[in-house]
């Protein structure tokens, strides 16, 4: 009898400490304008979402699935609600909402005392499998690395292949100008030279571009006819130009 | 020397079952390692096949065979609990995902996520629903990714691509798990499902296709999640619960993807109308007094002609159908025209190819080009169909004597539409119809070779080997025509032709644009470009398909003619930009958009034709990087 009522304790704490994850979760994500507490927030309340809709089944693995696919599911209808009434950014007070419900109908469901003490207890202790929990962790270990040393790849050939890259627009009677370097190229000194009508019109000298990097001129006035061109040199060797008749 | 009577021996039962759950422990784990290994190789090999060295094709296919031959062992050889095998299968499903992510791991590269970003992106921006998408506007209207995934960028703060991201990946996860509990449902057997899993892996678009973000690689899985809900052994009625679970899903398929709504909402309805008339055959039978009051079926088991009526899903059947409809016709009609020049140009070159015997493609090549697949990959590929189209008579067969509930059978006799689907392959128009189908249709496929070697599985060790190897076969030759060879590892961007993939270039003036002149303006590019600004840019590029636009009309004539001006005018364009390597493209493809005449892309492109937008008073260039121009035109020419 008072391992009964151990039992049901533990689950009333159970359901009581996951509403109260999703109420702390939502409101860390609604406070939070970005950042890693934003992130790990978030996280959380979707895990613990599906894991709330798993816990319908606790005594099933195979219930994960469903418990995804749910998942999913409630964020597209429950998003689609929102959008329609233009308050998407108010997800996570909803998923809270809905986390809290279903945590309130799981402790109904798990109130009768004689099914606690049944198989599908939560509180039954897994039985861990050392060589397959080692094989998952380092499956795990092995997918963030292969995605970590491929988005470095990436992010090295992508830089490798850009090209400097020049601008001059015009906006009412002002002209912008600007030159940004590449994050894989090496840092370099240019030198800009506008040109109207063939007449130099601003020049600047020595402009050190480190890699990724951007440099704006202060707006120019550039009225009247005529071509107008816009050069960067590096060594006295044009590397970009744009030019306008 | 221990005291035996004080510390008395394990009984050999329970020696025996720790051995047995230890061995387990070890298949799953040695075969989650192997996962991990084939994925580190995967990404090895597109990190090679970015810099240009060798051996990354070779480390592609050591890649995937270490994801399935462990897998596919523990799979089918071992006599492993169902949980085991389940926990197996979502390993090897995810691992298949993972070779799409370590493809490009920093950005959506795919055609079709360039729309979907668009989507997403304007949902995030604006916050209204069915934004404008002029990549393809259809998409535009069925917003369950975009909302997903802004749902998510709300919830975590991270960026659209982390949250699309995860978001495939789980839904990846649903597939293969539900593939796995329905045909496990279905044929009461976690061996005929773990075969089902490996072949519908083995399907073309499994590898690649399905793994990009893209509505239909959320709404598939879930599709299946729906049938699973509502299926069961015999025919048995699930729960309230299940029927309503199920319908929330189906909602939810259907504000994701047309296609898989619609295909969903036919299954149910065919599931519904068969056993409805099953069940009245069983009663007039019944009423008549029929001579035998039991049968016996293949599988032993007795179905007396008045037990309990198979479950007729008559509820979810008719929301589904009743939200598909609705929602094409009152949220979506911009669909049927989306859809309608696909279907009926696949219908004529199928009609030509049947009665002239008329083909317009090569196999194993885009269209146009010739097939530079290595040889052995075509013979794996052709001998991976002919092993369907042997296989699959025979597990029809199967599946007519034994007693498996109406969407068993409905699911088998499916695959037929594969077969009758093959020769458009033939055909250019065709191709993408018989491909795009296939994710669909290898559901049924994936039920047969469950049931076709099931028996094989328990059979000795030879047998076992047999499966495993036709397996093997299907799921190689399914590999090599998942996506066409010289794209199937990642790009070497130093060596893209710029029209040809989107460049570092495209994406760096894409975000250029939105920064510095806003989103939202009339540019004229070509295809590629115009991804990037379509996306990333969220740029209004014009296109044939989705604004009646003759970009190729602006850009071919190597002068400024009347009709450019007039083209300009009449689309109103903004900007034109200018991607040099179109010259170096090849004649017999087009340029700047599929709709340009066959007269223009036959032959080459002139440099004047590029070079006139640099002498034209009507355009002004505002940005140059590498081989990319940007031009805006002059108020004089009327296109502001």
């Amino acid at each position: 009898m008072t391992a009964r009522r151990l039992m049901m304790a533990r689950e009333h704490a159970f359901a009581a400490i996951c509403s109260a994850v999703a109420i702390a979760s939502s409101s860390a994500i609604c406070a939070s304008s970005a950042g890693l507490l934003k992130q790990i927030a978030g996280l959380v309340l979707i895990s613990a979402f599906a894991c709330a809709v798993w816990s319908i089944r606790r005594d099933r693995f195979d219930a994960i699935v469903p418990a995804a696919g749910l998942t999913l599911s409630f964020l597209i209808l429950a998003g689609l609600a929102l959008a329609a009434g233009h308050v998407l950014s108010a997800i996570p007070v909803a998923l809270a909402v809905a986390f809290v419900t279903l945590a309130a109908v799981w402790f109904g469901a798990s109130s009768p005392a004689p099914r606690l003490a049944g198989r599908g207890s939560w509180f039954k202790r897994p039985k861990l499998n050392p060589p397959a929990a080692a094989g998952v962790l380092i499956f795990a270990v092995a997918a963030v690395l292969a995605v970590h040393y491929s988005a470095a790849s990436a992010t090295t050939d992508a830089d490798g292949a850009s090209s400097i890259a020049i601008w001059a627009y015009p906006s009412g009677d002002q002209l912008h100008v600007g030159v940004a370097q590449p994050a894989g190229h090496r840092a370099a000194s240019v030198r800009i030279v506008v040109t109207h009508a063939g007449a130099t019109v601003a020049t600047w000298d020595n402009i050190h571009l480190a890699p990724g990097q951007t440099w704006e001129a202060p707006a120019l006035t550039a009225s009247g006819p005529g071509p107008v061109q816009v050069l960067a040199l590096h060594d006295g060797i044009v590397v970009a130009s744009v030019s306008s008749q | 020397m221990p005291d035996e009577g004080a510390y008395p021996l394990p009984a050999p039962d329970a020696m025996r079952a720790r051995r047995a759950a230890r061995a387990t422990g070890l298949a799953i784990g040695l075969a989650f390692v192997a996962d991990g290994a084939g994925v580190v190789l995967l990404a090895v090999a597109d990190a090679r096949s970015r810099s240009g060295a060798s051996g990354s094709y070779l480390l592609f296919w050591a890649g995937l065979a270490l994801i399935f031959a462990p897998s596919a062992g523990v799979l089918l050889l071992s006599r492993c609990t169902r949980q085991t095998r389940l926990g197996v299968a979502l390993g090897f499903g995810l691992a298949l995902y993972l070779a799409k992510v370590v493809y490009e791991p920093t950005a959506f590269t795919f055609h079709d996520e360039f729309a979907h970003y668009r989507n997403a992106a304007n949902l995030l921006s604006s916050g209204q629903l069915f934004g404008y998408n002029p990549l393809i506007r259809a998409t535009g209207y069925y917003p369950g990714l975009a909302v997903a995934t802004d749902a998510m960028a709300h919830l975590t703060g991270l960026s659209a691509y982390t949250c699309g991201l995860i978001l495939i990946g789980c839904a990846r996860l649903v597939l293969v798990g539900a593939l796995f509990l329905l045909v496990d449902e279905l044929l009461g057997s976690s061996r005929a499902a773990g075969v089902a899993v490996l072949v519908y892996a083995a399907g073309p678009n499994f590898l690649y296709w399905d793994a990009q973000y893209g509505y239909e690689s959320l709404a598939l899985p879930l599709a299946v999640l729906t049938v699973f809900f509502l299926a069961r052994r015999n025919g048995r009625p699930p729960s309230t619960q299940a029927v309503l679970c199920s319908l929330a899903v189906a909602l939810a398929v259907v504000a994701t993807h047309h296609i898989t709504a619609w295909v969903l909402a036919a299954l149910l309805l065919a599931w519904a109308v068969a056993v409805w008339l099953r069940n009245s055959r069983s009663r007039s039978r019944a009423g008549s007094g029929s001579r035998s009051r039991f049968r016996r079926n293949a599988d032993g088991i007795s179905a007396g002609a008045g037990a309990a009526a198979e479950f007729v899903p008559k509820l979810p059947a008719s929301v589904t159908t009743g939200a598909a409809v609705a929602w094409l016709f009152v949220v979506a009609p911009i669909t049927i025209g989306y859809l309608s020049p696909v279907v009926t140009r696949a219908a004529v070159q199928g009609f030509q190819l049947v009665v002239e015997f008329h083909t317009s493609r090569t196999l194993f090549a885009n269209t146009g080009q010739a097939a530079t697949a290595p040889e052995w990959e075509r013979v794996a590929a052709i001998a991976g169909t002919l092993a369907i189209l042997v296989s699959l008579p025979v597990a029809l067969y199967r599946s007519r004597r034994s007693g498996l509930p109406a969407i068993a059978k409905l699911l088998a006799w499916s695959s037929l539409g594969w077969v009758a689907l093959l020769p458009l392959r033939f055909t250019a128009g065709g191709q993408e119809t018989a491909n795009r189908s296939s994710e669909f249709l290898y559901l049924g496929i994936a039920l047969c070779f469950g049931l076709l070697l099931e028996p094989f599985l328990d059979a000795s060790r030879w047998r076992r080997m047999l499966a495993l190897c036709l397996v093997a076969l299907l799921f190689v030759g399914g590999i090599s025509v998942s996506w066409n060879y010289a794209q199937r590892l990642a790009p070497d961007y130093r060596l893209t032709n710029g029209s040809a993939a989107v460049t570092p270039d495209d994406q760096a003036l894409a975000r250029w644009m939105l920064a510095t002149l806003g989103p939202g303006h009339r540019i004229a590019t070509d295809n590629q470009t115009g991804l990037a600004l379509g996306s990333i840019g969220r740029q209004d590029v014009l296109s044939s398909a989705e604004d009646g636009s003759r970009i190729w009309s602006i850009f071919y004539p190597p002068t400024v003619t009347g009709d450019v001006l007039a083209e300009l005018r009449r689309s109103a364009v903004q900007y034109v930009v200018v991607q040099r390597d179109v010259l170096d493209l090849p004649t017999g493809v087009t340029r700047f958009d599929d709709s340009e005449p066959a007269l223009c892309y036959d032959s080459a492109l002139s440099g004047a034709s590029l070079a006139k937008f640099d002498t034209s008073p009507v355009f002004r260039e505002i940005y140059a990087a590498g081989s990319l121009r940007v031009y805006q035109v002059a108020d004089s020419a009327g296109g502001q």
